[in-house]
């Protein structure tokens, strides 16, 4: 018997790549047969790490492991697969979201979550990232056994060197950095961060700078925004930095004072955890999974409010004493997505699957 | 504590803050009601431009100026080109058309492909003239708000101003 992977797309770098070569690792640590498989291998990733799906072989004893998280023409030759399937589910945004800017855009997210009903009766048991997407199994038709177990997060890559050139270039000038991380799609509510940081500097701290770290998504939703910021005659106060290097990333995050989320749709939200590792209060909209991966900790508001999270911002930021507490409870927080934690979880359920432990 | 935080550059991992504060829990719903109670006393209005006003480009690359023109334009794309002809039919009255229409060909072909050429530059010229009005609403919106900060109150501004952290 073996357990294999397999997924429309092997990212370097990403949460699920990230997820999927930990799990490899962690089954091979079990003494399992395992490999993974993917129709599009990113180049940066060492050779042998994963196969072309094509080569994907299942015997009847086996178990697929399979990533949903977007739309892929894999899904129903891996449907007819000999084996034992299990999804492990990392969320599909709704097409809603996509609809004003690309009906192309709405239309793969369709595509993916129609792909998602269709293996709704042939998995064996899913394994969400969160609750909420546990929920959302099921709005999808799922009435198998759904585990909840997050996702790896490679901690040790936080402490590599961020970029020097943009550390200096953001902190010389004494300004006040609050700072957004992820892609620039529409669910992220990029928009309701402009409003939540034009009203923080209009209010609070006129010396204060918006970091808006994320690859363009929809360029229509992009160029909106953009047009929003010198609307609103923040152009020259928001860095929109695109698609940038780790070690740049490093960098935003190293050189932020706050982080600011208030995106509407989020199936984990990685760059919580990620605000949390550098210390970084994070001020965020109770919206979807967010408040589950904040767990109580960081500032979770309760109505969606630029203007209450620009004063919350502020308050965090020139409260020590509250800020102490934020950043005790998210280091306390984070513990819980230690690798340690992390992986006792995944080998519970690996245990479950191959009969070693019942449930 | 500015100061602290920005030389202070190694990020936290889980495992090496073993030891947690006693009390780490903060009362976000007692923050968030003193801020609320904050903003009203302050009358802190947000009256900044809405997301929505602003005009972009939808998902055919035709900026988006209302469901009148977004319908309208639809509609004109839809059936900007022209059939060179209609169903003829079936029956002698059919058979009739088709053999009109073999002999016209080469006058009504010609015709309609230029009809055709004519109907995709007007649809070209309103998606360009779309772009224009769009870029002129941003523009107006940049004025706008320009002029509201200079009606600004000189007091408020000054508060602004001096607002920065040290």
């Amino acid at each position: 018997m073996k357990i294999v992977q397999a997924m429309p797309t092997l990212a370097y770098g990403d949460a699920i790549g990230n997820t999927a070569l930990a799990l490899d690792a962690l089954l091979r640590g079990m003494g399992l047969r395992t490999g993974i498989y993917a129709e599009n291998i990113d180049v940066r990733l060492p050779k042998g790490t994963a196969r072309p799906a094509a080569k994907l072989r299942t015997e009847a004893e086996d178990i697929l492991l399979y990533h949903g998280a977007v739309t892929s023409g894999f899904v129903e030759k891996l449907a007819k697969q000999p084996g034992r399937k299990v999804l492990i589910y990392h969320n599909i945004t709704p097409p809603r979201f996509f609809d004003p800017y690309s009906a192309k855009s709405a239309d793969l997210c369709a595509k993916g979550l129609e792909q998602m009903r269709f293996l709704a009766g042939k998995v064996e048991r899913c394994i969400a990232d969160s609750q909420f997407n546990a929920v959302d199994l099921r709005r999808l038709g799922y009435t198998c056994p759904v585990d909840v177990c997050p996702v790896f997060i490679r901690f040790e890559d936080y402490q590599k060197p961020a970029d020097e050139a943009t550390l200096r270039a953001l902190r010389e000038d004494g300004r006040t950095n609050l700072l957004f991380v992820g892609r620039l799609a529409p669910n992220k509510k990029i928009e309701d961060v402009i409003r939540t940081f034009c009203l923080y500097k209009r209010r609070y701290n006129a010396r204060a700078r918006l970091i808006l770290a994320g690859s363009d998504a929809v360029p229509n939703y992009t160029k909106r925004l953009h047009a929003y910021a010198q609307v609103l005659g923040a152009e020259d106060d928001i860095v929109f930095t695109g698609h940038i290097s780790f070690a740049k990333l490093l960098a935003c995050y190293r050189a932020a004072d706050a982080f600011v989320c208030m995106s509407a749709h989020e199936g984990f939200c990685v760059p919580l955890l990620e605000a949390m590792v550098f210390d970084l209060p994070v001020v965020a909209a109770a919206h979807a999974a967010v408040p589950e991966t904040m767990g109580g900790s960081g500032i979770l508001l309760p109505e969606h409010s630029p203007a209450l999270a620009a004063a919350a911002v502020d308050r965090v930021l020139r409260d020590d004493s509250l800020r102490a507490a934020v950043l005790a409870g998210q280091r306390a927080r984070l513990r819980d997505f230690s690798t340690e934690n992390v992986a006792a979880r995944w080998q519970k359920i690996f245990r479950r699957l191959t009969g070693g432990e019942r449930g | 504590m500015e100061e602290e935080k920005k030389t202070n550059g190694g990020p936290v991992l889980p495992q090496e803050d073993p030891h947690v504060e006693e009390d780490t829990r903060v009362d976000v719903r007692a923050i968030v009601e003193e801020i609320r109670a904050q903003l009203r006393a302050e009358g802190a209005a947000d009256d900044l431009p809405r997301f929505e006003e602003i005009p972009f480009a939808g998902s055919e690359g035709v900026p988006v100026l209302g469901d009148a023109f977004s319908v309208a334009f639809g509609r004109m794309c839809e059936e900007c080109r022209v059939a060179y002809y209609r169903e003829a039919g079936g029956g002698l009255k059919g058979k009739l058309r088709r053999f009109i229409r073999r002999g016209v060909k080469p006058v009504v072909y010609p015709i309609v492909e230029d009809q055709n050429t004519q109907n995709a530059n007007v649809a070209e010229a309103m998606r360009a003239l779309a772009e224009i009005v769009a870029q002129q609403q941003v523009r107006i919106a940049v004025l706008e708000r320009a002029l509201a900060e200079k009606e600004r109150p000189a007091a408020d501004k000054a508060d602004r101003e001096n607002g920065g952290r040290e």
